[in-house]
């Protein structure tokens, strides 16, 4: 008896491994409309019909009966990739993600490289804020052309730049004597022309950030530029500044041995209002990767995070991490739970460590949670027991 | 002049019973949690300062001193403008405020003569407070160009020595009586700025916290290479035990992490968290007299202090 079930198991194992094999191609699109895997460009395995490349016929652990996620399964073609996203570059959100198909169709598109979409068009679908009107327009900015100077990958920094800032320009716009003859003759080699020229466009010709330092708009170089590079330099204009940094915690040491103030301040121009970049966030992303790694991996963040002056002082403080009136920084925006709220402040101790609770005993604004309102914990009991423990 | 603060608790007696078994109660579970934590290293939380029942406030703790002489305990709470000490055994003894002079004090040292020098971050000033004669004198501290040194932590070496860092430039500096600058320590080409930086017998030792590196300079002034610490998110503070071992204090983790003399990784312990023996944006690693591992802990306002 026993042995007659082992043959027929073993039938069963045969059957299960050819089967696929002899499926292969034939009668997916009996059942499934073919005129749904039709494109201008179609995905090689479709066009060969050997749909079973990619699905399993019978059953799979992952969705769309794939044989493996999906991003496993594309890179087992598309090997090269694997070595170009590789030594810690930073990656395209949806590449992070193993979501090839949020730009890739894996069947058929109307554009190369499998797009769904052409240029511009698929990248503002998700870069919504990235798409503005200038005056005047980067050229391959106002023609969608994006990947003329972005990875779409992956990149060296978080703008996945093709090459660093300088390099990229140059393999366009010649480093020649009219350039130069621009800016004060100087030698432009390795020069970071991000730093004053926004390359989606502006309000001027020459596409610099909005806003400028005055001696740069009136051409007097040497009202900084004849002395040292230091915190006095800045100082002989901005005297009145010196006073926001006399707080228990302050920013004067990020720089090492070199000029604080130029450490997040550009001396010529910026995006906006203190010569600051249009998202404030890279800047302190330098000296604060480790934040920006944490909340890039919660799954619930404070709005606008990158904006990191709404909540922190950014020169001074007498609050843990620089926050602007401590505790106190969220009822700036969040007025209505003043008086709706677990009680908190004096009335309310922690018994975990005896202080007043606050806001940010509950909620995790800065780095973000994997709970909803970027709770410390499940709101069901996961975060409450921490106090309450008989609860 | 001077005015020292006491803390005296009224409450009725059956409040007091019923809040000392409440006490009990989170001082067990909190143990319990602790030596759980902990269990990872040869380390082991001994106490806190200011102990629970102390009904001692800290707003803002960034910087311990620790008398050796005296066996006692200094906390700087830079937010409340107080130094409060506490005994060997980590009583309460006295809040102080230099008969209100003290603004932001950030970092404290005592000389052999008994007086106390404190940063006082509020005006960039180094106070000078004689106990003995209650007088409080402020100075600026400049370099010989006149240039004024943007004051971090102070410490002073048993030949009475001052030694300050420049949060500036990120330098340590050896001061003079006059308190001008007379010697600079500082790192090589790649050099970041110091954060923190301890005084041994056998020298200086500093942490350049964004570079992660620490440096050693012998009593002559001579670096030597700095040696390099991996694993760390945001490195604020180091001490160097009797062993040559490195402990580095990463203010966002909220862990401690011991390197070997050759920054060899040996392990690592406590966590963040608000609970005793985890922390919450700790500031600052000590020392004190029987090698006992104290860490100020900003975020919870207190020191915890752990043994081997």
């Amino acid at each position: 008896m026993m042995s007659i079930f082992r043959i027929l198991q073993g039938f069963v194992l045969v059957w299960l491994l050819c089967v696929p094999f002899s499926v292969g191609a034939m009668e997916c699109f009996d059942c499934h409309d073919a005129g749904k895997f039709k494109g201008e460009v179609v995905h090689k395995p479709v066009a060969e019909a050997n749909c079973l490349v990619c699905h399993g016929a019978h059953v799979s652990r992952f969705e769309k009966l794939l044989k493996k996620k999906s991003h496993e399964l594309c890179l087992e073609c598309h090997q090269e990739l694997s070595s170009e996203l590789g030594g810690g570059m930073v990656l395209h959100e949806p590449v992070r993600k193993g979501e090839c198909s949020s730009c890739h169709d894996p069947h058929a598109a109307e554009y190369g490289k499998l797009l769904s979409k052409t240029g511009g068009d698929l990248c503002f679908s998700c870069h919504e804020e990235t798409h503005k009107t200038f005056t005047y327009s980067h050229k391959p900015y106002v023609d969608g052309d994006c990947s003329a100077c972005h990875a779409a990958h992956g990149g060296s920094d978080s703008r996945l730049l093709k090459a660093d800032a300088g390099g990229l320009c140059f393999s366009c716009h010649q480093d020649n004597k009219q350039l130069r003859s621009k800016h004060l003759g100087k030698d432009l080699s390795g020069v970071d022309c991000l730093s004053c020229h926004h390359p989606h466009g502006g309000e001027s010709q020459n596409l610099l950030r909005a806003f400028s330092h005055k001696p740069f708009a009136d051409k007097n170089c040497r009202a900084c530029h004849d002395g040292e590079n230091d915190f006095d330099n800045c100082l002989q204009c901005h005297e009145a500044v010196l006073g926001s940094f006399n707080y228990a915690h302050n920013h004067l040491g990020v720089s090492g041995s070199g000029n604080p103030c130029t450490s997040c301040h550009n001396p010529h121009v910026g995006d906006r209002k203190g010569l600051l970049p249009g998202v404030l966030g890279n800047v302190c992303k330098d000296c604060h990767a480790d934040t920006f790694e944490r909340r890039r991996k919660s799954l619930h963040k404070h709005e606008n995070w990158e904006n990191c002056n709404d909540c922190h002082n950014i020169h001074g403080s007498n609050h843990v991490a620089m926050l602007i009136e401590g505790q106190k920084v969220c009822n700036l925006c969040h007025d209505q739970h003043k008086g709706f709220t677990h009680p908190i402040g004096e009335s309310a101790i922690d018994p975990r460590n005896n202080q007043a609770m606050d806001c940010l005993t509950c909620h995790n604004a800065n780095d973000g949670t994997d709970y909803r309102y970027y709770l410390r914990g499940s709101a069901e009991r996961g975060l409450c027991v921490q106090c309450h423990q008989g609860y | 002049m001077f005015s020292a603060i006491r803390v005296i608790k009224g409450a009725g007696m059956n409040a007091r019973l019923k809040q000392m078994w409440l006490g009990a109660l989170a001082i067990f579970l909190s143990g319990v949690f602790a030596s759980s934590v902990l269990a990872a290293g040869p380390w082991n939380y001994d106490r806190q300062l200011p102990d629970r029942k102390a009904g001692v406030k800290i707003d803002l703790a960034t910087a311990l001193y620790v008398d050796f002489d005296k066996q006692r305990y200094y906390l700087v709470d830079a937010q409340g403008g107080q130094l409060v000490s506490f005994d060997n055994t980590g009583k309460f003894l006295a809040a102080f405020n230099a008969g209100g002079e003290l603004k932001t004090p950030i970092s404290l040292a005592r000389s052999q003569k008994g007086v106390l020098w404190v940063v006082d971050r509020a005006d960039n000033r180094l106070l000078q407070i004689n106990p003995r004669l209650q007088k409080v004198q402020r100075f600026r501290v400049k370099y010989p160009d006149g240039s004024w040194v943007r004051l971090g932590k102070i410490a002073i070496d048993p030949k009475n020595r001052i030694f300050v860092l420049d949060q500036l430039r990120g330098s340590v500096l050896e001061l003079d009586d006059d308190l001008s600058v007379k010697r600079q320590f500082r790192g090589g080409e790649a050099f970041a700025g110091f954060v923190d930086f301890k005084l041994k017998s056998d020298g200086i030792w500093a942490l350049d916290g964004r570079k992660a590196q620490i440096y050693h300079f012998d009593n002559s002034g001579v670096a030597s290479a700095p040696v390099s610490v991996s694993g760390l998110e945001f490195p604020v503070s180091l001490e160097v035990d009797s062993a040559g071992r490195f402990y580095v204090l990463d203010r966002h983790a909220g862990i401690v992490a011991v390197y070997g003399p050759a920054g060899d990784k040996r392990f690592e312990f406590l966590g963040k968290g608000k609970r005793p023996g985890q922390l919450w944006f700790p500031e600052e690693l000590v020392f004190d007299w029987d090698e006992r591992l104290c860490v100020v802990d900003e975020g919870n306002g207190r020191v915890d202090i752990l043994t081997r």
